[in-house]
């Protein structure tokens, strides 16, 4: 993907490597093209894909035959203490190391500021020995404030969700299964709010990760520690309740047991993240647009393929029906998303006529859809037709990693340069920043533990020390003096162009960086008043796999990870398989 | 105190952004830094002096002037421009170039590595004020293993003329200037594994000087970006 020049009939550049699928030019013809795909009202409405992280992880895990193991559980009658559990993979094993402890229900908060936690963890490459325990004991639920070290791949906390944890525990004490209503409202018996990796606070750097854990796809130690502490989760509720209610406690049966996901409250701090990664943010959109082409060039649809659409569409019906949010925005999306797929329900037996009967299909049946339906609902069928097309899209997950960042090519020349800036950045060039509202926010690092925060330009201060955000801005700062160093020289190369001039360093970079990796900038302004962060999150949330994105403000959303899944005793291919949109009535 | 690569990239690209320096060279000198520190070399120290010096001031970083023989500056940090250096050294003939007036020259080394194998190879060599060779670098464009000799960490003072060159030029540049010089005992390659397993070793207070230049770019709290800058409030984050 990413060669800077190509373009399919359709004008979209970054087109697939035709070597590589034999289709190569009709998948061209069906990709969305970036200008389309990267605006955040689009990235907004992003659904988990087979692709996503976590739905590769357990596919990955259940081929390759992981075992899992309960190592060591040293907790008290109230669930405090420390627990080891243990994944083995052909040739390595990984150790979850996680410690419980009591936390003063006002000391409770999701923020970055916040410096205790219910739940405390890290996974560790390979065996963990009693001195690393009392090591990490020390740092671990210091979090921010400790320090672990290169065997640590993963560092993470999480906290009680106070509507639903007790609640469950007193069922089960009680020989009783949990409400299942509160089960669904909540959908999760502890929230994590950082996952730290890639060498922060002393972990293994993500070099080390990739080249000597077999790690190597994108989060793929996040995923892993937190599919483990969900596991840990469940033993905890289960510990308690049996020291309070001995021999007459229950166990947590399904639906709950396989439905209950790990929460997570994702703010500010993930957003900076999709404008500052271009050629990896390139990476997991190109990939996911080029699944999708496959699958809408395909010329017929396998019967089988249908009938798998068809049961996950009504599955996905039932699971948006089960979305709950308390956002009055959101949840007006979530309406009309409900009413959308209904019609489209009643219409069913016509659309797998259609289906079954007409030429490419699967690009008519999204053709209708983009005509008749809203963002959310396109984005929603994207992920639904693609997960009948494992044999056709799994092995794009290889390419979602980055192997390099942005990088300049300093042979090219001046005129070249300012072409490519004119024909990417039209979108940047146009916009009005005489306008207050067009810079009305600024991003930045608050000093304390240094959270990205988020500031209105003409009411706060720091706007002097703003993150690096405004890339719209910026090209319109730079073109004027880039066209006058064409018009002085125009062979001039870029190299010495940023010898003589390097404010411009970094934009000229991404311009000649964006131009091989188009879909890795978002084309919408980053400090207008109408920038909705969560836009970014979601987008993000969703390449991770996360499910019930339910916003609290246009800052911070809560999500849930791992709903649905298999557990580490039942993780087989075919439940690896089989988790796409989960529902509680499935049981 | 025992870091992680990673640790020193984002204090680096902080120190060099609180610092002042243009956009995109805080990225530079991050990777530089990183890089450095992985072989071995100091480049925690050197960044910490050159910052001191005020070496990240967008006037420093400015190419002075282009002669028949190459760059000079006025006094710039390779930590810094050393990148913009190297791109400018591949990107067209001569096949050997000169830069003047460099402090911190092994900032070149990095980006070196980098660009070897579209270049059919890279080498680098410091020169005193008396033409002996300080220290030299060969960066093969296959499978050969990167080669480091002499005195890269601490050069002489009087060392402030860099040779760059390119394919077959930078085998014969190196074979040239390397003879003689000191060689480290542990390969490149192997260091870096040793360092990515076990983590970097840096004095504190070196770190807290790096750390007070990063510390310009974090905007102090209130209690509005406290309440609403990142969007939870105290309460109803909790469930």
């Amino acid at each position: 993907m990413g060669s800077g020049g190509a373009s399919g009939a359709n004008g979209a550049p970054g087109a697939p490597d035709a070597g590589r699928n034999p289709a190569g030019d009709a998948v061209m013809r069906h990709m969305r093209p970036p200008e389309r795909v990267m605006r955040l009202e689009r990235l907004g409405a992003s659904y988990p894909t087979r692709l996503s992280f976590m739905r590769s992880l357990l596919r990955r895990m259940a081929r390759e035959g992981w075992r899992f193991e309960r190592e060591r559980s040293a907790l008290d009658a109230q669930g405090y203490g420390h627990a080891v559990y243990a994944a083995h993979a052909p040739g390595r094993s990984f150790r979850l190391v996680v410690f419980s402890d009591a936390l003063a229900p006002e000391a409770r908060t999701d923020r970055v500021i916040a410096e205790q936690w219910d739940v405390s963890f890290v996974l560790a490459d390979g065996a963990v020995a009693d001195a690393d325990i009392a090591r990490l004991r020390a740092n671990v639920p210091k979090q921010e404030a400790g320090r672990v070290g290169p065997q640590e791949l993963v560092l993470s906390r999480a906290n009680r969700s106070v509507r639903l944890f007790d609640h469950v525990v007193e069922r089960l004490a009680a020989g009783r299964q949990p409400d299942p209503a509160r089960l669904a409202e909540v959908g999760y018996l502890v929230r994590t709010t950082a996952v730290y990796g890639n060498g922060k606070f002393g972990l293994a750097d993500l070099g080390r990760v990739r080249t000597e854990t077999g790690l190597e796809r994108p989060y793929e130690a996040e995923m892993l520690a937190i599919y483990l502490v969900r596991w840990f989760v469940l033993d905890l509720v289960e510990h308690i309740a049996a020291a309070r209610g001995g021999a007459g406690a229950a166990r947590l049966a399904n639906p709950g047991r396989r439905m209950l996901g790990i929460g997570n409250a994702t703010g500010l701090g993930m957003a900076p993240y999709l404008v500052k990664h271009p050629v990896l943010i390139h990476n997991w959109l190109a990939a996911r647009e080029e699944a999708f082409a496959r699958v809408r060039a395909l010329p017929a649809a396998e019967p089988a393929a249908v009938r798998r659409f068809l049961e996950l569409f009504r599955r996905a019906h039932r699971h948006v029906g089960e979305w709950q949010t308390g956002d009055r925005r959101f949840a007006e999306r979530i309406a009309r998303l409900r009413a959308e797929l209904q019609a489209m329900l009643e219409r069913l037996p016509a659309v797998e006529r259609r289906l079954l009967g007409e030429p490419e299909p699967w690009d008519r049946l999204m053709r209708d859809v983009e005509a008749r339906c809203s963002i959310e609902t396109q984005e929603l069928l994207l992920s639904l037709i693609l997960e009948p097309h494992g044999g056709l899209v799994d092995e794009l997950e290889d390419r979602l990693a980055a192997r390099t960042g942005e990088r300049a090519d300093p042979r090219m020349s001046v005129e070249r340069l300012l072409a490519l800036l004119d024909a990417q950045y039209g979108w940047a060039l146009r916009l009005d920043f005489d306008r207050p509202d067009a810079t009305h926010l600024f991003w930045y690092y608050s000093a304390e533990k240094e959270e990205p925060r988020l500031g209105e330009r003409h009411a706060e201060p720091g706007a002097e020390r703003e993150m690096r955000l405004g890339v719209a801005r910026e090209i319109q700062a730079f073109r004027p003096a880039l066209a006058a160093a064409v018009a002085a020289d125009p062979g001039r190369s870029v190299a010495r162009f940023m010898l003589e001039q390097p404010r411009w360093r970094a934009i000229a970079r991404r311009v000649q960086t964006v131009a091989g990796n188009p879909y890795g900038e978002i084309r919408d302004n980053m400090l207008d008043r109408a920038c909705v962060p969560i836009d970014l999150l979601r987008c993000k949330l969703a390449y991770f796999g996360a499910v019930r994105f339910d916003p609290k403000s246009d800052r911070w959303t809560r999500i849930c990870m791992y709903q649905g899944a298999p557990q580490p005793d039942e993780l087989t291919p075919a439940t690896a398989e089989d988790w796409a949109f989960p529902v509680w009535g499935d049981g | 105190m025992r870091l992680s690569a990673n640790d020193i990239h984002r204090m680096a690209q902080r120190g060099v952004e609180g610092a002042g320096a243009p956009p995109g060279l805080d990225v530079d000198a991050a990777r530089a830094v990183e890089w450095l520190e992985l072989a071995g070399l100091p480049g925690v120290a050197a960044l910490v002096e050159d910052l001191d010096a005020g070496l990240a001031a967008p006037a420093a970083c400015r190419l002075g002037a282009e002669t028949a023989e190459g760059l000079v500056f006025a006094k710039a940090s390779a930590l810094l421009v050393g990148a913009m250096i190297v791109e400018w050294a591949v990107a067209g003939a001569p096949a050997r170039r000169n830069v003047e007036r460099l402090v911190s020259p092994m900032g070149l080394l990095p980006e070196a590595e980098a660009r070897a194998a579209e270049s059919g190879g890279l080498a680098v060599a410091l020169l005193r004020g008396t033409g002996e060779c300080e220290a030299a670098a060969g960066f093969p464009a296959g499978d050969a293993a990167p080669m480091l000799a002499g005195s890269w960490a601490r050069p002489d003072r009087s060392a402030r003329r860099v040779q760059i060159a390119s394919g077959a030029e930078a085998a014969r540049l190196f074979a040239a200037t390397a003879s003689g010089l000191a060689v480290p005992p542990a390969g490149l390659d192997a260091t870096r594994r040793e360092h990515l397993r076990k983590g970097i070793e840096m004095d504190e207070a070196l770190w807290r000087r790096l750390a007070a230049h990063a510390a310009r770019i974090f905007v102090p709290p209130s209690a509005v970006s406290r309440a609403r800058g990142a969007g939870s409030g105290a309460v109803e984050d909790n469930d």
